[in-house]
């Protein structure tokens, strides 16, 4: 929450992505670029936790199937780096994401998950509507 | 029965009853010693002690061994008989029929019967009969009482044995039910046929040591059968998994709950348990009234019963089986569908935006369109497999032809995409086509695959085709083409699960390929397989082909 107030007017908001397709982490960052945010792309998840820096995004975006380690287990490293963090998921399988929500991670707001495909205009729409979120 | 030269058929035929010693005696001496093919007797518990007891007897049917006639008699052998019964098997083969009555014999010339037997006694009363329908019906009759009765031996052994006397009973004494159940588990040699009525009931019976008995048996002898249904969950996990680290040969399949169980061992003894208090701790304070039997009808009753359920869950089992591959298969399939759709849908979005991008973001529409298409294709395949209406168009062609094309796409792909990787060709030394009868763009599309597969996991070094010529286990001629590569080898968690779907790490292929590629291979009658290589650099595939012995007719080699 602090963060969000000491934030200059004008800023830019700062995104992370986590997806192994490169094409997927390219489309997003020049999507987000192209509506003023700042985006930053990982495609190893276990290198993306490494690097994390706790206090600095204002959104997190994860794939969910990721070899070595999956979105979840990614979101929980990064919950563990930064509790305020808001992370989202992007996601294109249906099924793997019903049944994880199933087990511990029911806790997740099912809103928290975008499916893919998607297209841009939409996907705006969605990370807006998450950001603005309480 | 054919000794109708001694006497003529007709004439001769008679039936009659004997009255008296001297009659019946000379009857018998007659019947026994005029036998020169067959001696087939059946008759009541106390006929062993007739046959072997009565001197006159016993010598007659001693020489019937003397004459090779084959002898063959059916009794009920009991604890009293038992010693005459094993005398009898010296000369003839011996059946037991539990409680068999009547006492008849037949040779091929005659038949006699007596009504009533007595203890090691001359026998008073004889019919006697050489007609021959007579001896024909009487014959089917030995017969089929024959397939009836088990061996002697048989009985013998578990008479000696001391194999307690039929019982059926209802047992309410709990500790007494737990008792016989230990019992059984103990005596486990060939099957052991357990259907527990509850997830407790697994760690109750595993309280009484019980599934430590089962585990022993079936460490003891790789052909005991031992089955339990019960229905699985966490209570009884750690018993299910004790079962599966000792004793993999004991199946286990899961079940519903129920107001019983049932234990059946070696086709001999059952017990059906009541369950009244499905929560208890022990397995005497779960139980009601027990029903214990050996009677061989009520053992295979139980029995039949424990088959139909054990299918039943089989057959559950397969189905839950079946549908949690298609839904993987849909799960992956759109997954992988999903991801160059975004590609596609997000970039060409974008276009209006970058305009000075354009080159670049079209290449990326373009690459995962291509994506897309070889996956829609990969998918249809499979479905094709799967479904039985996979088609080859089979021609006859020289192999050597198709793996030169390929390599020269090849070598000049790797020219064009900059890669440090030489191609290599090695051709087995011989001024003759190797002709096969295949289906030509399909073996393009194994050994494109093959090629891919090498390039995607070799970053530099060689990838070396070769081809030769073999002879397989049977002695047929068969094409073997390999292609070896210097790359990053199999992962070791997919190289069991290689030619199945989806077993891919790499993200640039649809992971269908090897599964097409093997059912392809296997559809022409070839194998495939695949090898780390022993310096521990690379992979090598290897598939084979049969050869087809022969020249190319004019109608396929047209081209040249």
């Amino acid at each position: 929450m602090n963060r969000h107030h000491e934030e200059q007017q004008g800023q830019k908001k700062r995104i992370l992505i986590v997806d192994d397709e490169p094409d997927i982490t390219r489309l997003c960052s020049l999507a987000l670029e192209y509506h003023g945010f700042k985006v930053d792309t990982f495609n190893d998840s276990e290198e993306a936790l490494s690097n994390f820096n706790p206090d600095y995004y204002d959104l997190v975006i994860l794939d969910i199937k990721m070899p070595k380690m999956d979105g979840f287990k990614l979101y929980d490293g990064l919950k563990k780096k930064d509790n305020d963090v808001k992370v989202c998921f992007l996601t294109a399988s249906e099924l793997y994401y019903e049944e994880f929500r199933k087990k511990e991670y029911h806790a997740l707001d099912k809103t928290l998950f975008i499916r893919k495909p998607i297209d841009n205009e939409d996907l705006l729409k969605e990370i807006n509507r998450i950001m603005t979120s309480a | 029965l054919g000794s109708s030269n001694t006497t003529s058929p007709s004439a001769a035929e008679k039936t009659e009853v004997l009255q008296g010693l001297d009659k019946t005696t000379e009857a018998i001496i007659e019947f026994l010693y005029s036998a020169e093919v067959s001696m087939n007797i059946c008759a009541d518990h106390t006929w062993p002690s007739v046959a072997m007891g009565v001197e006159i007897y016993k010598k007659g049917l001693f020489e019937l061994k003397t004459r090779k006639v084959k002898f063959r008699t059916i009794t009920d052998v009991t604890k009293d008989n038992i010693e005459y019964c094993k005398e009898l098997m010296q000369i003839a083969e011996l059946r037991h029929l539990d409680g068999i009555k009547g006492n008849f014999g037949i040779s091929e010339k005659a038949y006699t019967a007596s009504a009533t037997l007595q203890e090691a006694t001359l026998l008073q009363q004889v019919v006697y009969s050489n007609v021959k329908a007579i001896l024909e019906q009487q014959q089917y009759v030995f017969e089929t009482l024959w397939n009836k009765a088990i061996p002697a031996e048989q009985r013998l052994r578990e008479i000696e044995e001391g194999i307690e006397a039929e019982v059926f009973e209802t047992i309410t004494n709990h500790e007494v039910v737990s008792q016989i159940l230990v019992d059984l588990a103990k005596s486990v040699k060939k099957e052991a046929l357990f259907f527990l009525p509850n997830d407790k009931a697994m760690v109750s019976i595993d309280k009484l040591g019980i599934v430590d008995y089962l585990i022993k048996a079936s460490q003891k002898s790789d052909t005991t059968i031992i089955r339990v249904v019960c229905p699985l969950s966490n209570e009884n996990a750690e018993v299910t998994n004790k079962i599966a680290k000792n004793a993999p040969r004991i199946q286990i399949l899961n079940g519903n709950n129920y107001k019983y169980g049932i234990y059946i061992v070696d086709n001999q003894k059952a017990l059906r348990v009541e369950l009244k208090v499905p929560s208890a701790d022990t397995f005497s304070e779960a139980i009601g009234f027990a029903v214990y039997s050996n009677r061989p009808s009520t053992v295979s009753f139980f029995r039949s019963v424990f088959g139909l359920l054990w299918n039943e869950r089989m057959l559950n089992e397969q189905l839950k089986l079946h549908d949690k591959m298609q839904k993987e298969f849909i799960n992956i399939a759109s997954h992988e569908m999903k991801t160059p759709t975004q590609a596609i849908l997000g970039m060409s979005g974008l276009l209006q935006y970058y305009p000075e991008k354009k080159d670049e973001l079209i290449e990326v529409i373009r690459r995962n369109a291509k994506r897309l298409q070889t996956l829609t294709s990969d998918i249809l395949d499979v479905t094709r497999i799967e479904s039985q209406t996979f088609q080859l168009e089979k021609e006859r062609f020289n192999i050597y032809e198709l793996l030169s094309d390929v390599i020269k796409d090849y070598t000049e792909r790797i020219k064009s995409d900059n890669k440090n990787i030489e191609l290599l060709y090695e051709q087995q030394n011989i001024n003759r086509p190797i002709l096969i009868e295949a289906d030509k763009g399909r073996i393009n599309q194994v050994l494109s695959n093959l090629l891919n597969n090498a390039l995607k996991f070799t970053d530099e070094g060689q990838i070396t085709i070769s081809v030769y010529e073999n002879s397989d286990n049977e002695n047929k001629k068969e094409v073997v083409v390999k292609v070896v590569d210097t790359g990053s080898g199999i992962d070791n968690e997919i190289y069991p699960k290689i030619f199945s779907k989806f077993a891919t790490k790499s993200h640039q292929g649809t992971g269908l390929g090897l599964f097409i590629s093997k059912s392809i291979i296997e559809a022409h009658g070839g194998r495939i397989w695949a090898e780390n290589n022993a310096d521990r650099r690379g992979a090598t595939f290897i598939f084979t082909l049969p050869i087809i012995e022969g020249t190319l007719d004019a109608e396929h080699n047209n081209q040249k």
